[in-house]
């Protein structure tokens, strides 16, 4: 691993669509962060199931379920990886109104629901969530 | 096109109608001003007006068993929104709605199914444009198939802003997302892209295009398949 790769940050993205995955992925990685990725649920627990799979921020867009579902399954994830109670957690919404797009809601602790609508919201969002110091 | 009072001849159609044809149907001509949201033909239920977009973009939506949807085609001031009647079918399994707001001339169906089977130039006419909705069909499918997000999102928007004469279309997110088939958090980066390139600019559901030979040059081969295609018939 270069010096460059190991001082990125890395987020640990769990995307279960074909199409968005790769779009994802590369436009994390035009951001400046390193990307691990699982297809879902059970794959991500299976990655990080040994506990060395470490990562600054789990993103995560499931759908099929309702939101609380989704923090729920990350949630699970983040104990899963024995990840620092800070680390943040960012669930991807899907359904959603206009009344809610364009926010990024902070539910409880480090975790947050991005209701995207602006190119940038995303990138913004992360940025912001991996720059502070450890432990905020 | 700022301050210019939307026109029958507005609709790239009835502009390429002869103009003794197109005044045989001009009485029958009904200029309508139609909202966002608004259903012009209903699913299982006999299409009674034909519309053609002047300056308004209606889309046509396919919903699966599980709830999801993907747009099944737009129809801009190209065409006409009613094939099914012509083929006399007389009613379609898909919605047709409002996406972009705006003016279209309407017209009972039977008549313009009356003067399609007189013959001659509107016939004529009519098939063509019956022939491009099958090619963009076609190239739909393979293009959803092997095209990655971000081409296809330049392919829509160019097609979106010739159907309705701007460069500037309103889209929601969500519309956007039905329209290419993929997860609200695709089109959030595709369009990331499109704009970080000063393609575009995205903000609030409104799109204007800042660079269209370079969004055209982006675009996936389907939009200039299409294009051309229309271009050859029409010119």
């Amino acid at each position: 691993m270069s010096t460059e790769t190991r001082n990125q940050p890395t987020i640990f993205l769990v995307e279960e669509d074909d199409d968005t995955r790769p779009i994802l992925k590369r436009n994390l990685r035009s951001y400046g962060y390193r990307v691990l990725l699982a297809l879902d649920e059970e794959d991500a627990l299976e990655r990080v199931g040994d506990g060395l799979l470490k990562a600054d921020l789990l993103l995560v867009n499931l759908v099929g379920r309702t939101t609380d579902e989704v923090l729920q399954i990350g949630r699970r994830i983040r104990e899963h990886a024995k990840y620092n109670g800070h680390t943040p957690l960012v669930v991807i919404a899907e359904k959603y109104g206009m009344d809610v797009e364009g926010t990024d809601v902070n539910v409880s602790g480090n975790d947050w629901v991005t209701y995207l609508e602006e190119p940038g919201q995303l990138k913004n969002l992360l940025h912001r969530l991996t720059s502070k110091p450890a432990g905020e | 096109m700022t301050g210019h009072t939307p026109a029958p001849t507005d609709n790239q159609l009835l502009a390429h109608l002869p103009g003794e044809e197109r005044e045989l149907l001009r009485p029958h001509m009904e200029q309508v001003r139609l909202s966002h949201g608004d259903t012009i033909i209903e699913p299982h239920v006999p299409i009674k007006d034909i519309y053609f977009p002047l300056n308004c973009l209606l889309s046509m939506v396919t919903t699966m068993e599980d709830g999801s949807t993907v747009e099944s085609g737009s129809i801009g001031r190209e065409g006409m929104a009613g094939v099914p009647v012509l083929l006399d079918a007389s009613e379609t399994t898909m919605p047709t709605f409002v996406q972009i707001p705006g003016e279209a001339i309407r017209i009972k169906a039977a008549t313009v199914k009356q003067m399609y089977d007189r013959g001659s130039a509107f016939k004529t006419l009519l098939n063509r444009y019956i022939h491009t909705v099958i090619v963009v069909s076609s190239q739909s499918v393979a293009c959803n198939r092997v095209h990655n997000i971000e081409a296809r999102l330049a392919r829509w928007l160019l097609m979106s802003s010739d159907g309705v004469g701007s460069d500037e279309v309103n889209l929601t997110h969500e519309y956007l997302a039905v329209m290419l088939g993929v997860r609200r958090a695709g089109v959030s980066e595709a369009a990331a892209k499109l704009q970080e390139k000063d393609l575009i600019r995205y903000n609030r559901g409104n799109v204007l295009i800042l660079d269209r030979e370079s969004l055209q040059a982006y675009a996936c081969e389907c939009y200039h398949v299409v294009r051309e295609e229309y271009e050859r018939l029409f010119s």
